[in-house]
């Protein structure tokens, strides 16, 4: 057993976040905190968020899934136009067929994208700051995580 | 009824920043926020509605006989610093993990030693390691010299390894044993050099 997972549990998915660095926020559950990490590459920063400081958390749903969905939507339809175009052209079936392989992909992204449920912004507020969690995109894991968090600052509120 | 404590708690709407009622406060699904429409759900902790603590004044020394704090000598002495021995008065003292550290001691342990929950930026040599044995492999030659500084690093900074989450150990030998093997392979390379000459 490795010492990560002694003291802290992975709550959240790996979110990439391209804001000036490339970087991975994480978010974890420790004995008495939430800690929320940002991988540079070379270096690691964390942020803490004690159980008794955490004054509440928000969540804000937001349009993420159907934007990208859309997105997903117009790689579908634009490999597919060019498939029929190239079809038309050459008259050679390779041309569907490659392009419905391309198309395939793009569909099984906008489908997966579609069943991890609408986007939402999680916020964590405390006496001192209030901090987006950035790694946390979708509103069920929003409700799982809080879910999880909930009885735990409860508890150490009641303290 | 605003929600207003004396800790600032106020939640306010992340989109318009309007202050939210307590009815809208105490939400378990989406509902919309009334100034903007904006589908929020919030949780709220007890911590909102709590008064935060003031910090003890310092007490003043009132015999010769008593102990005074380091930092301040017209100050009586409470407690003694668990990192350097100094005796500190109320003001001086911070306690963290269960143990009572002066401003020094605290500013000192962010670079050295003292509790991980003090550190907020780790530097991940394994990283480092693992990105200087893989990326000269592109360009061949520059292993002849990043090869050797690889296991000279990996020696230098083993006992440094591990940030707050990252293990960084697997990633030092997967390092050493990738810089090893170049090493090795240059050797053959220039023995066999050597030999046919």
């Amino acid at each position: 057993m490795t010492k990560r997972n002694e003291s802290y549990r992975r709550l959240s998915r790996p979110g990439l976040r391209i804001e000036g660095l490339f970087s991975i926020t994480k978010l974890w559950l420790g004995k008495d905190h939430l800690l929320l990490s940002t991988w540079y590459g070379f270096y690691e920063e964390y942020r803490r968020f004690y159980f008794k400081d955490i004054q509440a958390v928000l969540l804000r749903q937001t349009k993420r899934r159907e934007w990208i969905d859309l997105a997903w939507a117009m790689c579908v339809l634009g490999s597919v136009l060019l498939g029929v175009t190239g079809f038309f052209v050459t008259k050679e079936w390779i041309w569907i067929q490659g392009w419905s392989i391309v198309s395939g992909g793009f569909l099984l992204g906008l489908t997966v994208n579609h069943l991890l449920g609408p986007g939402c912004q999680m916020i964590l507020q405390t006496a001192v700051q209030k901090s987006t969690v950035k790694c946390v995109t979708r509103l069920r894991e929003a409700r799982r995580i809080l879910s999880m968090v909930r009885p735990v600052i409860h508890e150490a509120q009641r303290k | 009824m605003i929600l207003e404590t004396p800790s600032s708690g106020t939640i306010r709407c992340p989109a318009c920043n309007v202050a939210l009622d307590k009815e809208t406060g105490h939400l378990e699904e989406l509902s919309p926020c009334p100034a903007c429409g904006a589908l929020l759900q919030i949780e709220i902790f007890p911590a909102l509605n709590r008064r935060i603590e003031q910090g003890k004044a310092a007490e003043s020394l009132l015999v010769d006989d008593d102990s005074s704090c380091f930092y301040h000598p017209t100050k009586k002495a409470v407690v003694c610093c668990e990192g350097c021995g100094r005796f500190l008065c109320s003001l001086c003292q911070v306690e963290l993990e269960n143990c009572n550290l002066c401003p020094s001691c605290l500013e000192g342990g962010r670079e050295g030693d003292l509790p991980r929950l003090l550190h907020n930026r780790h530097f991940l040599h394994g990283e480092v390691a693992l990105a200087l044995s893989i990326f000269p492999l592109l360009f061949i030659f520059p292993t002849i010299v990043t090869a050797p500084a690889v296991l000279f690093y990996v020696i230098w900074f083993w006992k440094d390894y591990s940030g707050v989450l990252s293990q960084q150990r697997l990633k030092m030998i997967l390092a050493f044993l990738l810089a090893s093997s170049q090493v090795l392979l240059w050797i053959l390379i220039i023995t066999g050099i050597l030999l046919r000459r």
